[in-house]
Protein backbone atom coordinates (compact mmCIF):
# COMPACT_ATOMS: atom_id res chain seq x y z
CA UNK A 1 0.00 0.00 0.00
CA UNK A 2 2.52 2.61 0.51
CA UNK A 3 4.48 1.58 -2.34
CA UNK A 4 1.59 2.03 -4.22
CA UNK A 5 1.24 5.92 -2.95
CA UNK A 6 4.65 6.61 -3.21
CA UNK A 7 4.79 5.23 -6.97
CA UNK A 8 1.56 7.49 -7.45
CA UNK A 9 3.53 10.75 -6.48
CA UNK A 10 6.07 9.60 -8.62
CA UNK A 11 5.68 11.57 -12.00
CA UNK A 12 8.40 8.98 -13.99
CA UNK A 13 9.30 6.00 -13.06
CA UNK A 14 12.06 4.04 -15.35
CA UNK A 15 12.66 0.26 -14.08
CA UNK A 16 15.48 -1.62 -16.13
CA UNK A 17 14.87 0.42 -19.37
CA UNK A 18 17.02 -0.41 -21.88
CA UNK A 19 17.02 1.00 -25.81
CA UNK A 20 18.59 -0.33 -28.77
CA UNK A 21 19.49 2.29 -31.35
CA UNK A 22 21.06 0.24 -34.98
CA UNK A 23 22.87 -2.37 -33.27
CA UNK A 24 23.91 -0.26 -29.81
CA UNK A 25 23.05 -0.27 -26.51
CA UNK A 26 22.55 2.86 -25.92
CA UNK A 27 20.87 2.96 -22.61
CA UNK A 28 21.44 -0.54 -20.45
CA UNK A 29 18.98 -1.42 -17.32
CA UNK A 30 18.39 2.29 -16.18
CA UNK A 31 15.87 2.35 -12.92
CA UNK A 32 14.90 5.45 -11.03
CA UNK A 33 11.96 7.17 -9.71
CA UNK A 34 11.29 10.75 -10.10
CA UNK A 35 9.28 12.58 -7.63
CA UNK A 36 6.49 15.02 -8.02
CA UNK A 37 8.21 18.73 -7.71
CA UNK A 38 11.72 18.15 -8.22
CA UNK A 39 14.50 20.03 -10.29
CA UNK A 40 16.73 16.88 -11.61
CA UNK A 41 19.93 17.24 -13.22
CA UNK A 42 21.10 14.75 -16.20
CA UNK A 43 24.17 14.62 -16.35
CA UNK A 44 27.08 12.08 -18.35
CA UNK A 45 29.75 12.07 -21.24
CA UNK A 46 28.53 13.36 -24.78
CA UNK A 47 27.07 9.80 -26.15
CA UNK A 48 26.42 9.03 -22.33
CA UNK A 49 22.89 8.66 -23.24
CA UNK A 50 21.05 11.68 -22.30
CA UNK A 51 19.20 13.08 -25.10
CA UNK A 52 18.29 9.32 -25.53
CA UNK A 53 17.10 9.08 -22.57
CA UNK A 54 14.65 12.53 -22.69
CA UNK A 55 13.89 11.12 -26.51
CA UNK A 56 12.41 7.40 -24.49
CA UNK A 57 10.69 9.62 -21.91
CA UNK A 58 9.18 11.69 -24.91
CA UNK A 59 7.73 8.38 -26.45
CA UNK A 60 10.68 8.98 -29.60
CA UNK A 61 12.03 6.14 -29.31
CA UNK A 62 11.17 2.45 -28.30
CA UNK A 63 12.52 0.46 -25.52
CA UNK A 64 14.14 -2.82 -25.83
CA UNK A 65 13.31 -4.33 -22.37
CA UNK A 66 12.07 -2.67 -19.15
CA UNK A 67 9.43 0.06 -18.77
CA UNK A 68 9.24 3.65 -18.31
CA UNK A 69 6.12 5.33 -17.12
CA UNK A 70 5.17 8.83 -16.99
CA UNK A 71 2.38 9.21 -14.43
CA UNK A 72 1.67 5.62 -14.77
CA UNK A 73 0.72 5.73 -18.28
CA UNK A 74 3.81 4.99 -21.60
CA UNK A 75 5.00 7.60 -23.23
CA UNK A 76 3.18 7.20 -26.12
CA UNK A 77 0.23 7.48 -24.53
CA UNK A 78 1.75 10.24 -22.31
CA UNK A 79 2.35 12.28 -25.35
CA UNK A 80 1.60 16.35 -24.75
CA UNK A 81 1.55 15.82 -21.30
CA UNK A 82 5.33 16.87 -21.34
CA UNK A 83 6.65 20.04 -22.37
CA UNK A 84 9.89 19.91 -23.90
CA UNK A 85 12.78 22.60 -24.55
CA UNK A 86 15.18 21.33 -27.81
CA UNK A 87 18.67 22.16 -28.04
CA UNK A 88 18.94 25.68 -30.01
CA UNK A 89 21.03 23.00 -32.54
CA UNK A 90 17.78 21.50 -33.42
CA UNK A 91 15.53 24.67 -34.73
CA UNK A 92 15.21 26.00 -37.90
CA UNK A 93 16.52 29.44 -37.15
CA UNK A 94 15.95 30.76 -40.67
CA UNK A 95 12.21 31.30 -39.56
CA UNK A 96 11.66 34.81 -38.33
CA UNK A 97 9.61 33.52 -35.32
CA UNK A 98 8.46 35.81 -32.52
CA UNK A 99 8.06 35.26 -29.26
CA UNK A 100 4.20 35.09 -28.78
CA UNK A 101 4.82 32.71 -32.19
CA UNK A 102 6.47 30.08 -29.92
CA UNK A 103 4.62 30.28 -26.91
CA UNK A 104 1.51 29.59 -29.28
CA UNK A 105 3.16 26.30 -31.15
CA UNK A 106 2.46 25.12 -27.29
CA UNK A 107 -1.30 25.27 -28.10
CA UNK A 108 -0.90 23.66 -31.70
CA UNK A 109 -2.43 20.36 -32.17
CA UNK A 110 -3.21 18.70 -35.43
CA UNK A 111 -7.49 20.40 -34.44
CA UNK A 112 -6.59 23.72 -33.90
CA UNK A 113 -6.66 24.60 -37.17
CA UNK A 114 -7.12 28.58 -39.09
CA UNK A 115 -4.80 30.73 -38.10
CA UNK A 116 -6.54 33.16 -35.69
CA UNK A 117 -6.60 32.69 -32.29
CA UNK A 118 -9.19 33.44 -29.34
CA UNK A 119 -8.68 36.09 -26.71
CA UNK A 120 -8.46 33.18 -24.01
CA UNK A 121 -5.56 31.77 -26.43
CA UNK A 122 -3.75 35.22 -26.17
CA UNK A 123 -4.49 35.56 -22.72
CA UNK A 124 -2.52 32.29 -21.87
CA UNK A 125 0.08 32.89 -24.22
CA UNK A 126 1.21 36.12 -22.49
CA UNK A 127 0.29 34.66 -18.69
CA UNK A 128 2.72 31.68 -19.65
CA UNK A 129 5.59 34.91 -20.66
CA UNK A 130 5.31 36.54 -17.66
CA UNK A 131 5.96 33.94 -15.75
CA UNK A 132 9.19 33.62 -17.51
CA UNK A 133 9.40 37.56 -17.40
CA UNK A 134 9.62 37.97 -21.20
CA UNK A 135 6.24 39.62 -21.39
CA UNK A 136 7.61 42.52 -23.08
CA UNK A 137 9.32 41.06 -25.70
CA UNK A 138 6.42 39.27 -27.13
CA UNK A 139 6.29 40.62 -30.54
CA UNK A 140 10.29 40.08 -30.47
CA UNK A 141 11.69 37.80 -32.74
CA UNK A 142 13.28 34.79 -30.74
CA UNK A 143 16.29 34.39 -33.09
CA UNK A 144 17.54 38.19 -31.77
CA UNK A 145 16.99 37.04 -28.55
CA UNK A 146 20.23 35.90 -26.15
CA UNK A 147 20.74 32.68 -25.53
CA UNK A 148 19.00 32.36 -22.30
CA UNK A 149 16.10 34.85 -23.43
CA UNK A 150 15.52 31.94 -26.23
CA UNK A 151 15.32 28.65 -23.08
CA UNK A 152 12.66 31.21 -21.27
CA UNK A 153 10.58 31.64 -24.34
CA UNK A 154 10.72 27.33 -24.63
CA UNK A 155 10.27 27.15 -21.14
CA UNK A 156 7.04 29.24 -21.83
CA UNK A 157 5.57 26.79 -24.60
CA UNK A 158 5.40 24.19 -21.83
CA UNK A 159 3.89 26.19 -19.66
CA UNK A 160 0.86 27.42 -22.46
CA UNK A 161 1.03 23.76 -23.13
CA UNK A 162 -0.36 22.78 -19.39
CA UNK A 163 2.68 20.61 -19.43
CA UNK A 164 3.42 19.40 -15.47
CA UNK A 165 6.92 17.78 -16.61
CA UNK A 166 9.39 19.64 -18.15
CA UNK A 167 12.20 18.19 -20.27
CA UNK A 168 14.93 20.70 -21.23
CA UNK A 169 17.87 19.61 -23.43
CA UNK A 170 21.32 21.18 -22.66
CA UNK A 171 19.53 24.27 -21.80
CA UNK A 172 23.16 25.94 -20.77
CA UNK A 173 24.75 25.59 -23.76
CA UNK A 174 25.40 28.82 -25.21
CA UNK A 175 24.07 30.50 -22.08
CA UNK A 176 26.12 33.19 -20.28
CA UNK A 177 26.58 32.35 -16.39
CA UNK A 178 24.13 35.40 -15.35
CA UNK A 179 21.61 34.49 -17.31
CA UNK A 180 21.67 30.73 -16.55
CA UNK A 181 21.41 31.99 -12.81
CA UNK A 182 18.11 33.54 -14.00
CA UNK A 183 17.13 30.55 -15.77
CA UNK A 184 17.97 28.61 -12.76
CA UNK A 185 15.73 30.84 -10.73
CA UNK A 186 12.38 30.63 -13.04
CA UNK A 187 12.98 26.49 -12.93
CA UNK A 188 12.90 27.03 -9.39
CA UNK A 189 9.62 29.12 -9.02
CA UNK A 190 8.33 26.68 -11.77
CA UNK A 191 9.03 23.81 -9.29
CA UNK A 192 7.91 25.28 -6.11
CA UNK A 193 4.47 25.67 -8.57
CA UNK A 194 4.82 21.64 -8.54
CA UNK A 195 6.19 21.07 -11.90
CA UNK A 196 8.60 18.25 -12.19
CA UNK A 197 11.63 19.05 -14.35
CA UNK A 198 14.76 17.22 -15.90
CA UNK A 199 17.89 19.24 -17.12
CA UNK A 200 20.68 17.56 -18.87
CA UNK A 201 23.45 19.20 -18.21
CA UNK A 202 27.22 19.87 -18.53
CA UNK A 203 28.10 22.00 -15.64
CA UNK A 204 28.57 19.97 -12.83
CA UNK A 205 29.08 23.29 -10.50
CA UNK A 206 25.38 24.19 -10.53
CA UNK A 207 23.99 21.29 -9.74
CA UNK A 208 24.99 20.92 -5.90
CA UNK A 209 23.57 24.04 -5.04
CA UNK A 210 20.63 24.14 -7.60
CA UNK A 211 19.28 20.46 -7.84
CA UNK A 212 17.68 18.42 -5.89
CA UNK A 213 18.65 15.22 -7.84
CA UNK A 214 21.20 14.34 -10.05
CA UNK A 215 21.01 11.44 -12.56
CA UNK A 216 24.57 10.50 -13.72
CA UNK A 217 24.44 8.72 -17.24
CA UNK A 218 26.42 6.94 -18.89
CA UNK A 219 24.98 4.11 -20.63
CA UNK A 220 24.20 2.80 -17.57
CA UNK A 221 22.86 4.95 -14.44
CA UNK A 222 25.81 5.55 -12.38
CA UNK A 223 24.08 6.93 -9.63
CA UNK A 224 20.80 8.94 -8.88
CA UNK A 225 19.82 10.95 -5.92
CA UNK A 226 20.61 14.17 -3.82
CA UNK A 227 23.67 15.60 -5.76
CA UNK A 228 25.65 16.40 -2.62
CA UNK A 229 25.67 12.61 -1.45
CA UNK A 230 25.81 10.79 -5.15
CA UNK A 231 28.36 12.81 -7.17
CA UNK A 232 31.18 10.86 -5.55
CA UNK A 233 34.95 10.55 -7.12
CA UNK A 234 34.41 7.09 -7.93
CA UNK A 235 30.97 8.48 -9.64
CA UNK A 236 32.85 10.90 -11.64
CA UNK A 237 35.67 8.42 -12.62
CA UNK A 238 32.84 6.18 -14.20
CA UNK A 239 30.99 9.12 -15.64
CA UNK A 240 33.91 10.64 -17.43
CA UNK A 241 36.21 7.63 -17.36
CA UNK A 242 40.05 8.66 -18.77
CA UNK A 243 39.78 12.52 -18.25
CA UNK A 244 39.11 11.69 -14.62
CA UNK A 245 41.87 13.27 -13.58
CA UNK A 246 39.88 16.81 -14.13
CA UNK A 247 38.16 16.10 -11.01
CA UNK A 248 40.94 14.69 -8.95
CA UNK A 249 39.87 17.29 -6.38
CA UNK A 250 36.70 17.92 -7.17
CA UNK A 251 34.75 17.13 -4.26
CA UNK A 252 31.46 18.97 -3.26
CA UNK A 253 32.01 22.54 -2.71
CA UNK A 254 35.94 22.26 -3.94
CA UNK A 255 35.53 22.00 -7.45
CA UNK A 256 39.01 21.95 -8.11
CA UNK A 257 39.90 25.57 -7.97
CA UNK A 258 43.26 24.97 -7.05
CA UNK A 259 43.94 24.12 -10.66
CA UNK A 260 44.36 27.41 -11.27
CA UNK A 261 42.73 30.73 -11.31
CA UNK B 1 -2.70 59.27 -70.70
CA UNK B 2 -0.42 57.22 -71.16
CA UNK B 3 -2.42 54.54 -68.80
CA UNK B 4 -4.27 53.03 -71.79
CA UNK B 5 -0.87 50.75 -71.92
CA UNK B 6 -1.51 49.45 -68.99
CA UNK B 7 -5.02 48.37 -69.72
CA UNK B 8 -5.13 48.41 -73.44
CA UNK B 9 -3.83 45.02 -73.50
CA UNK B 10 -6.81 43.58 -71.50
CA UNK B 11 -9.40 44.01 -74.20
CA UNK B 12 -8.25 40.71 -75.91
CA UNK B 13 -9.84 37.49 -74.36
CA UNK B 14 -6.47 36.05 -74.13
CA UNK B 15 -4.47 38.72 -72.32
CA UNK B 16 -8.02 38.71 -69.77
CA UNK B 17 -6.91 34.81 -69.44
CA UNK B 18 -2.98 35.29 -69.60
CA UNK B 19 -3.85 38.12 -66.79
CA UNK B 20 -5.85 35.73 -64.20
CA UNK B 21 -2.91 32.62 -64.75
CA UNK B 22 -0.53 35.26 -64.27
CA UNK B 23 -1.65 36.57 -60.72
CA UNK B 24 -2.91 33.50 -59.18
CA UNK B 25 0.70 31.96 -60.21
CA UNK B 26 2.25 35.09 -59.24
CA UNK B 27 0.66 34.95 -55.10
CA UNK B 28 0.69 31.02 -55.38
CA UNK B 29 4.00 30.53 -55.65
CA UNK B 30 5.67 33.00 -53.48
CA UNK B 31 3.51 32.09 -50.63
CA UNK B 32 4.92 28.41 -50.63
CA UNK B 33 8.00 30.04 -51.56
CA UNK B 34 8.38 31.44 -47.59
CA UNK B 35 8.58 28.20 -46.39
CA UNK B 36 10.36 26.84 -49.32
CA UNK B 37 13.52 29.66 -48.38
CA UNK B 38 13.57 28.74 -45.16
CA UNK B 39 13.67 24.81 -45.50
CA UNK B 40 15.91 25.08 -48.71
CA UNK B 41 13.91 23.06 -50.33
CA UNK B 42 14.40 25.09 -53.65
CA UNK B 43 15.98 22.71 -55.58
CA UNK B 44 12.98 20.29 -54.87
CA UNK B 45 10.98 22.77 -56.44
CA UNK B 46 13.15 22.77 -59.43
CA UNK B 47 13.26 19.13 -59.66
CA UNK B 48 9.54 18.56 -59.43
CA UNK B 49 9.27 20.87 -62.03
CA UNK B 50 11.48 19.14 -63.98
CA UNK B 51 10.90 15.57 -63.42
CA UNK B 52 6.91 16.33 -64.79
CA UNK B 53 8.56 16.57 -68.30
CA UNK B 54 7.63 12.89 -68.97
CA UNK B 55 4.13 13.39 -67.92
CA UNK B 56 3.56 16.34 -69.74
CA UNK B 57 4.46 14.38 -72.84
CA UNK B 58 2.57 11.24 -72.15
CA UNK B 59 -0.58 14.23 -71.67
CA UNK B 60 0.12 15.54 -75.15
CA UNK B 61 0.31 12.11 -76.43
CA UNK B 62 -2.97 10.70 -75.27
CA UNK B 63 -4.76 13.74 -75.95
CA UNK B 64 -5.21 15.27 -72.13
CA UNK B 65 -4.59 18.84 -70.64
CA UNK B 66 -1.08 18.70 -69.74
CA UNK B 67 -1.65 20.10 -66.35
CA UNK B 68 -4.11 17.30 -65.61
CA UNK B 69 -1.53 14.71 -67.01
CA UNK B 70 1.02 16.07 -64.70
CA UNK B 71 -0.13 16.78 -61.07
CA UNK B 72 -0.81 12.86 -60.18
CA UNK B 73 3.14 12.18 -61.50
CA UNK B 74 4.00 15.34 -59.45
CA UNK B 75 2.44 14.59 -56.88
CA UNK B 76 4.24 10.65 -56.94
CA UNK B 77 7.26 12.05 -57.27
CA UNK B 78 6.83 14.33 -54.63
CA UNK B 79 5.99 12.20 -52.18
CA UNK B 80 9.28 9.90 -53.80
CA UNK B 81 11.48 12.00 -52.99
CA UNK B 82 10.01 13.27 -49.68
CA UNK B 83 10.04 9.41 -48.52
CA UNK B 84 14.05 9.25 -50.58
CA UNK B 85 15.38 11.82 -48.41
CA UNK B 86 13.96 10.50 -44.86
CA UNK B 87 15.66 7.16 -45.88
CA UNK B 88 18.49 7.99 -48.04
CA UNK B 89 22.15 7.37 -47.26
CA UNK B 90 23.63 9.14 -50.21
CA UNK B 91 22.45 12.25 -49.12
CA UNK B 92 19.23 14.81 -49.79
CA UNK B 93 20.67 16.87 -52.60
CA UNK B 94 21.92 13.42 -54.76
CA UNK B 95 19.07 11.79 -54.35
CA UNK B 96 16.83 14.41 -55.54
CA UNK B 97 19.63 15.45 -58.19
CA UNK B 98 19.43 11.39 -59.41
CA UNK B 99 15.50 11.41 -60.31
CA UNK B 100 14.83 14.71 -61.26
CA UNK B 101 17.62 14.61 -63.89
CA UNK B 102 16.74 10.86 -65.13
CA UNK B 103 13.69 12.03 -66.01
CA UNK B 104 14.14 14.81 -67.27
CA UNK B 105 15.89 12.79 -69.75
CA UNK B 106 13.65 10.17 -69.56
CA UNK B 107 11.22 13.34 -71.02
CA UNK B 108 13.54 14.31 -73.93
CA UNK B 109 13.61 11.03 -75.21
CA UNK B 110 9.99 10.58 -75.12
CA UNK B 111 9.94 13.80 -77.11
CA UNK B 112 12.32 12.44 -80.05
CA UNK B 113 10.52 9.22 -80.24
CA UNK B 114 6.79 10.81 -80.14
CA UNK B 115 7.45 13.35 -82.74
CA UNK B 116 4.00 13.63 -83.87
CA UNK B 117 3.69 15.49 -80.15
CA UNK B 118 3.18 18.91 -81.43
CA UNK B 119 4.92 20.65 -78.62
CA UNK B 120 6.49 23.77 -78.32
CA UNK B 121 10.04 22.58 -76.27
CA UNK B 122 10.67 26.95 -75.82
CA UNK B 123 7.22 27.14 -74.67
CA UNK B 124 7.32 24.01 -72.15
CA UNK B 125 10.67 25.12 -70.85
CA UNK B 126 10.56 28.92 -70.73
CA UNK B 127 6.50 28.79 -70.55
CA UNK B 128 3.65 31.12 -72.63
CA UNK B 129 1.18 32.34 -70.24
CA UNK B 130 -0.20 33.59 -73.51
CA UNK B 131 -1.51 30.97 -75.04
CA UNK B 132 -3.90 29.79 -72.18
CA UNK B 133 -6.74 28.07 -72.68
CA UNK B 134 -10.32 28.77 -70.62
CA UNK B 135 -9.83 25.03 -69.50
CA UNK B 136 -6.46 26.48 -68.08
CA UNK B 137 -7.76 28.86 -66.16
CA UNK B 138 -10.15 26.95 -64.87
CA UNK B 139 -7.70 24.14 -63.44
CA UNK B 140 -5.14 27.08 -62.27
CA UNK B 141 -7.93 29.23 -60.64
CA UNK B 142 -9.25 25.36 -58.95
CA UNK B 143 -5.07 24.44 -57.59
CA UNK B 144 -4.53 28.28 -56.75
CA UNK B 145 -7.36 27.80 -54.38
CA UNK B 146 -6.67 24.39 -52.93
CA UNK B 147 -3.04 25.68 -52.25
CA UNK B 148 -3.99 28.97 -50.73
CA UNK B 149 -7.03 27.11 -48.81
CA UNK B 150 -4.22 24.58 -47.10
CA UNK B 151 -2.07 26.76 -46.68
CA UNK B 152 -4.36 28.72 -44.52
CA UNK B 153 -5.75 25.95 -42.19
CA UNK B 154 -2.11 24.16 -41.65
CA UNK B 155 -0.61 27.79 -41.22
CA UNK B 156 0.54 27.34 -37.43
CA UNK B 157 0.82 23.64 -38.11
CA UNK B 158 3.57 24.17 -40.59
CA UNK B 159 5.38 27.03 -38.34
CA UNK B 160 5.50 24.81 -36.13
CA UNK B 161 6.73 21.52 -38.08
CA UNK B 162 9.33 23.07 -40.15
CA UNK B 163 10.75 25.10 -36.94
CA UNK B 164 10.77 22.55 -34.53
CA UNK B 165 10.36 19.21 -36.08
CA UNK B 166 10.85 17.24 -32.22
CA UNK B 167 9.15 19.91 -30.39
CA UNK B 168 6.02 19.53 -32.44
CA UNK B 169 6.20 15.62 -32.93
CA UNK B 170 6.47 15.69 -29.44
CA UNK B 171 3.18 17.84 -29.33
CA UNK B 172 1.53 15.23 -30.68
CA UNK B 173 1.54 16.59 -34.16
CA UNK B 174 1.31 14.23 -37.09
CA UNK B 175 4.72 15.51 -38.74
CA UNK B 176 5.24 13.09 -41.53
CA UNK B 177 1.99 13.79 -42.95
CA UNK B 178 2.30 17.59 -42.46
CA UNK B 179 5.59 17.15 -44.13
CA UNK B 180 3.96 15.19 -47.27
CA UNK B 181 0.80 17.62 -47.14
CA UNK B 182 3.04 20.34 -48.18
CA UNK B 183 5.21 18.68 -50.42
CA UNK B 184 1.84 17.50 -52.15
CA UNK B 185 0.50 21.50 -52.51
CA UNK B 186 3.64 22.84 -53.51
CA UNK B 187 3.83 19.73 -56.50
CA UNK B 188 0.41 21.22 -57.20
CA UNK B 189 1.26 24.54 -57.40
CA UNK B 190 4.70 24.15 -59.41
CA UNK B 191 2.58 21.89 -61.84
CA UNK B 192 0.06 25.20 -61.99
CA UNK B 193 2.49 27.25 -62.97
CA UNK B 194 4.39 25.52 -66.06
CA UNK B 195 2.47 27.05 -68.55
CA UNK B 196 3.17 30.65 -67.46
CA UNK B 197 6.93 30.21 -66.11
CA UNK B 198 7.81 26.84 -67.72
CA UNK B 199 9.57 24.08 -66.34
CA UNK B 200 13.51 25.83 -65.53
CA UNK B 201 11.96 29.38 -64.23
CA UNK B 202 9.54 28.10 -61.98
CA UNK B 203 12.15 28.21 -59.18
CA UNK B 204 12.54 31.37 -59.95
CA UNK B 205 8.67 33.03 -59.00
CA UNK B 206 9.15 30.32 -56.70
CA UNK B 207 12.03 31.52 -54.36
CA UNK B 208 12.89 35.17 -55.57
CA UNK B 209 9.74 37.14 -54.22
CA UNK B 210 9.87 35.27 -51.23
CA UNK B 211 13.63 36.58 -50.78
CA UNK B 212 12.74 39.50 -51.22
CA UNK B 213 9.91 39.82 -48.82
CA UNK B 214 12.23 38.14 -46.10
CA UNK B 215 14.35 40.90 -46.61
CA UNK B 216 11.86 43.70 -46.13
CA UNK B 217 9.80 42.21 -43.26
CA UNK B 218 10.59 41.27 -39.77
CA UNK B 219 7.52 38.67 -38.99
CA UNK B 220 6.91 35.56 -40.89
CA UNK B 221 3.50 36.17 -41.71
CA UNK B 222 4.53 39.74 -43.08
CA UNK B 223 6.95 37.95 -45.59
CA UNK B 224 4.51 35.71 -46.97
CA UNK B 225 2.10 38.59 -47.69
CA UNK B 226 4.33 40.72 -49.13
CA UNK B 227 5.80 38.06 -51.00
CA UNK B 228 2.58 37.28 -52.81
CA UNK B 229 2.34 41.20 -53.34
CA UNK B 230 5.69 41.12 -55.26
CA UNK B 231 4.99 38.04 -56.72
CA UNK B 232 1.73 39.85 -58.66
CA UNK B 233 3.93 42.48 -59.49
CA UNK B 234 6.31 40.49 -60.92
CA UNK B 235 3.96 38.11 -63.04
CA UNK B 236 1.84 41.01 -64.48
CA UNK B 237 5.26 42.82 -65.26
CA UNK B 238 6.10 39.77 -67.48
CA UNK B 239 2.76 40.00 -68.84
CA UNK B 240 3.38 42.94 -70.42
CA UNK B 241 6.55 42.53 -71.42
CA UNK B 242 5.10 39.20 -73.35
CA UNK B 243 2.40 41.07 -74.70
CA UNK B 244 4.84 44.52 -75.98
CA UNK B 245 8.06 43.05 -76.50
CA UNK B 246 7.12 39.74 -77.45
CA UNK B 247 9.52 38.03 -75.14
CA UNK B 248 9.01 35.03 -73.59
CA UNK B 249 6.54 34.88 -70.30
CA UNK B 250 8.73 32.78 -68.32
CA UNK B 251 11.91 34.90 -68.08
CA UNK B 252 10.28 38.09 -68.29
CA UNK B 253 8.68 37.23 -65.07
CA UNK B 254 11.98 35.94 -63.30
CA UNK B 255 13.41 38.82 -65.02
CA UNK B 256 11.33 41.36 -63.24
CA UNK B 257 10.85 39.22 -60.13
CA UNK B 258 15.01 39.46 -59.91
CA UNK B 259 14.56 43.13 -60.48
CA UNK B 260 12.57 43.83 -57.37
CA UNK B 261 14.98 41.62 -55.08
CA UNK B 262 17.44 44.32 -56.25
CA UNK B 263 15.76 46.97 -55.84
CA UNK B 264 14.55 45.59 -52.10
CA UNK B 265 18.86 44.72 -51.43
CA UNK B 266 19.35 47.97 -52.46
CA UNK B 267 16.73 50.06 -50.41
CA UNK B 268 17.53 47.83 -47.34
CA UNK B 269 21.73 48.46 -47.46
CA UNK B 270 20.74 51.92 -47.94
CA UNK B 271 18.65 52.21 -44.66
CA UNK B 272 20.62 49.90 -43.07
CA UNK B 273 23.81 52.17 -43.70
CA UNK B 274 21.84 55.40 -43.18
CA UNK B 275 21.06 54.45 -39.53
Amino acid sequence: MLQKTSNNVCQIVSEGCCVELGNQLVLDDVSFKIKKGTLVGVVGPNGGGKTTLFNTILGLVSITHGSMKIKGLNPDQAKGMIGYVPQREKLNWQFPVTARQVVQMGITSNTSFLPFLSKKDQQLIEESLSKVELLHRIDDRVDEMSGGQRQRVFLARTLAQGAEILLLDEAFSGVDIGSQEKLLDILQNLKDDGNTILMSTHDLNTIGQRFDEVLCLNRHCCAFGDPLKVLTPDVLVELYGSHSSMFKDHTLGKHGHTYGV
Amino acid sequence: MGFEYLYEPFSYGFMLRSLMVAILVGLMLPLLGAYVINRNLGFMGDAIAHASLPALVVGLLIGVNIVIAAIPAAIIIALMIGYLISKSKIGEDTAIGIIFSSLFALGFILLSIFKEVALGVEDLLFGQVLGVSNLDVSITLILSVIVIITLLIFYKQFLFVFFDATGAKVAGLRVKLLDNIFLVVLSLAIIASLQSVGIILVLSMLITPAAAAKLLMKSFHGAMIVGGVFGIIASMSGLYLSYYLNFPSGPSMALAATFIFLIVLILRRTISYNN
